[in-house]
């Protein structure tokens, strides 16, 4: 994105259309959730972990003597309502850009091939038999300039899809009812929608950036069609992430990632909805640099601290315009590996470091497998306690 | 010289490569086969592992390096155009050495720790009394004395280009290098040329046989030289005919015979590049780590385009024993004629299944 895109989409004031038939009730966790974000200093503090494990779900459930369900979302929402914090689900919205198909024709005892028809013509990528998208740098579908070409034509085709997508999102708000918000998943159009290796897209920004850039305006595009039927089907807060950011220069991340965060925060509040901004890891230089206060996020999460990360959660939170809503940052390692009281200790050193300010007591990324049912109800409850 | 020990005809294999390097043809591929003696060409004494040593790259005992080189040829047999001989090797990136890096002895291997903190601070210098350097000259000499009329005694593995400065400023630095401050990269490299030819052309004064050629992974009748760019996995193909291309371009035209050593699936994406470098007379293509093997029909496109563009192909580790010969006849199979252009590598079992091999490798 750049100056000359943002132009191009305009400003538009769409207000609060979206979302219109599915208000959130009273006294929700969901409505509770949107209140504060809207209106910090009106509301109690937000408690809500970021996607805990199905496990420790589970685990944590019976050792409150409930009983699991065997669902995910089920289980976190009787979990919610248990302990009183506020739920968030994410669900992602990519493959509907990119619906890749198993070619099995062409595929061998060694690899699998698939394939993606576009206007362009098909594109093609093959994976070794077992491995998933991802799991090698060969492994991604953006390789060279030519498939920047069939990139940007599927990206063009997302429109084909509405009926199924929308389908796709109204089950998952009626699943999750108004026990919780609702994120979409992350697109990230700088990384082309993680169509192309961490390692790879430097150096493709670097040997032809005006194609890299059509390529981020085209999925930037079809993102924000995603967006509408999301907004539309009740989705309360769109969403990018940076993932691993100590792998891009600040001046990059000034470049590519900025202007089309912005350009994402305006869209969702023109139109009355929330973004939210994930990312984790090494991230104090943004915040000290202005950068993530230029995007306008309304929820800006994780502010990981050391050791994943090196945010001191006051300070970071010292960076950000009042009005925009901090999201985190207890460790995941301390969660599952440190015990009760210093759980407990440095929770209730969250909730003294953002008191008065608008932060949603969370954990520095998502919850990890394992993490034993104490601890993890020893931050939700000190937090909630702490909110009260 | 007419003879080695160990390679009575070295006369016919040099006239035998000789004529493959001009462009003529063998009837099938020049072919570097081994196979193991039942009883070793000479004895050489035993002489017991110095304490302490993890690798045969070591700088630690000069006696033992010695002792090593001149043992390390008794035990096979040399076929066809294989050559035997031995090199004054400090680990991969001897020039690194040379020029200020320090060498940390590891098992198998060595280490080579960054030199240059600071581009500002930076110096190219083949320092007078370097203890690497010297090492490597002591050796070659001595190999080259001791080991003479037995073996030929190869180049060292200088490395050059960006693998050199990767080695002396740090991978991550120099990526960044790249970016923010190109003249200073391209300047270093300009200036590791000339130190790599200063090294070079006293090792080739050194080392070159009766006929002026010499040993560099493989023998050619001339200035022979491997050539590399590892780091080329790391950056894209405009930088790599932006900061390497000229390195390659000015090295080859003051070397008779290069080969170059293109590394890994990251690099495949230089092909382009190295094949508009017309000095590079023969590329050697390794797989890299957890792909197939090198002479894998999923290489064969690759080797295709290398010989299309008049260049010529060389395969190490082609296969041992039955799978060896059953690689050349499938890569017989895909090439025909044009398995002329290629030069393989293989270890047999016996001198009878070596002998095999050049029956079916024949082509013509």
């Amino acid at each position: 994105m750049n100056e000359s895109h943002v132009s191009r989409l305009g400003r538009q004031s769409v207000a609060a259309a979206a979302g219109a038939g599915t208000e959130a009730a009273a006294g929700t966790a969901r409505r509770r959730f949107l209140d504060y974000v809207r209106s910090p200093t009106a509301h109690r503090p937000v408690v809500s972990p970021f996607l805990p494990k199905p496990d420790v779900l589970a685990n944590t459930l019976s050792y409150l003597g409930l009983p699991p369900t065997g669902d995910a979302v089920a289980d976190e929402i009787a979990l919610s309502r248990a302990v009183d914090y506020e739920p968030m689900f994410m669900v992602g919205c990519t493959q509907f850009i990119f619906p890749w198909v198993v070619d099995e024709a062409g595929s061998d005892s060694d690899t699998v091939r698939y394939l993606l028809p576009t206007a362009a013509g098909t594109w093609t990528k093959c994976l070794p038999r077992g491995l998933a998208m991802g799991s090698t740098e060969a492994s991604f579908p953006v390789q060279t300039e030519v498939d920047h070409g069939y990139f940007q034509a599927a990206c063009a085709d997302v429109a084909k899809r509405e009926a199924q997508i929308r389908e796709f999102f109204r089950q998952w708000r009626h699943k999750v009812g108004d026990d919780g918000v609702i994120v979409i998943g992350h697109v990230n159009p700088y990384w082309l929608a993680h169509q192309v290796g961490q390692a790879t897209w430097f150096l493709h920004w670097h040997d032809f950036e005006a194609t890299y850039r059509r390529s981020m305006a085209a999925v930037y595009e079809a993102s924000l069609f995603i967006f509408t039927l999301a907004l539309q089907e009740g989705f309360d807060f769109m969403s990018a992430s940076g993932l691993g950011l100590e792998m891009t220069s600040p001046e990059l991340f000034a470049a590519m990632d900025v202007p089309c965060l912005r350009d994402y925060a305006a869209w969702t509040q023109d139109r009355g909805g929330l973004f939210w901004y994930h990312n984790c890891g090494r991230t104090q230089h943004f915040f000290d640099a202005g950068d993530f206060d230029r995007i306008e996020a309304d929820v800006l999460e994780t502010v990981a601290p050391p050791p994943a990360g090196d945010n001191e959660l006051a300070a970071a939170r010292a960076r950000l315009r009042p009005g925009s809503c901090t999201k985190g940052n207890l460790d995941l390692g301390l969660l599952r590996d440190g015990s009760v009281e210093e759980i407990t200790e440095t929770t209730r050193q969250m909730v003294a470091a953002t008191r008065g300010q608008a932060h949603i007591h969370s954990t520095a990324d998502a919850v990890l497998p394992g993490t034993p049912p104490e601890n993890f109800l020893a931050y939700l409850q000190t937090a909630r306690q702490g909110t009260l | 010289m007419t003879g080695l020990r160990y390679r009575p005809d070295f006369d016919a294999v040099r006239d035998r490569l000789s004529h493959w390097w001009g462009g003529g043809e063998l009837g099938r591929p020049a072919l570097q086969l081994t196979a193991p003696r039942d009883v070793p060409a000479e004895d050489i004494l035993s002489v017991p592992e110095p304490d302490g040593w993890v690798t045969d790259y070591s700088t630690r005992d000069f006696d033992y390096r010695l002792h090593l080189a001149l043992g390390s040829c008794v035990g096979r047999h040399y076929l066809a155009e294989a050559v035997p001989c031995v090199a004054p090797d400090l680990g991969p990136n001897c020039l690194a050495l040379y020029l200020g890096c320090r060498g940390e002895e590891m098992p198998g291997t060595v280490w080579f720790h960054p030199c240059i903190a600071a581009p500002e601070t930076a110096h190219f210098e083949l320092a007078p009394g370097n203890f690497y350097w010297d090492f490597t000259l002591r050796l070659a000499r001595a190999q080259r004395d001791h080991g003479g009329g037995r073996f030929l005694t190869s180049f060292p593995d200088l490395i050059e280009g960006l693998d050199t400065l990767a080695a002396m400023r740090g991978t991550e630095a120099l990526l960044v290098d790249l970016i923010r401050r190109p003249d200073w990269v391209q300047q270093s490299l300009a200036t590791i040329t000339e130190r790599y030819f200063e090294c070079y052309d006293q090792l080739y004064d050194l080392l070159r046989d009766d006929r002026g050629g010499s040993h560099f992974w493989a023998w050619a009748p001339g200035r022979m030289a491997k050539l590399q760019c590892d780091f080329s996995a790391m950056i894209s193909p405009q930088m790599f005919r932006q900061f390497m291309v000229p390195v390659l371009e000015q090295m080859t035209t003051r070397l008779d015979y290069c080969m170059y050593h293109w590394d890994g699936p990251g690099a495949v994406e230089h092909l382009d590049a190295l094949l508009s470098v017309d000095g590079i007379d023969m590329i050697q293509w390794t797989p890299g780590a957890g792909t197939e093997p090198v002479a894998d029909r999923r290489w064969w496109p690759l080797y295709h385009r290398i010989v299309d563009a008049g260049k010529r192909v060389i395969l190490l580790g082609v296969g041992s024993g039955d799978d060896g010969v059953e690689a050349v006849r499938r890569l017989k199979g895909e090439f025909g004629p044009r398995l002329q252009r290629f030069m393989l590598s293989l270890h047999c079992d016996s001198v009878v299944q070596a002998e095999q091999v050049m029956r079916v490798a024949q082509v013509a």
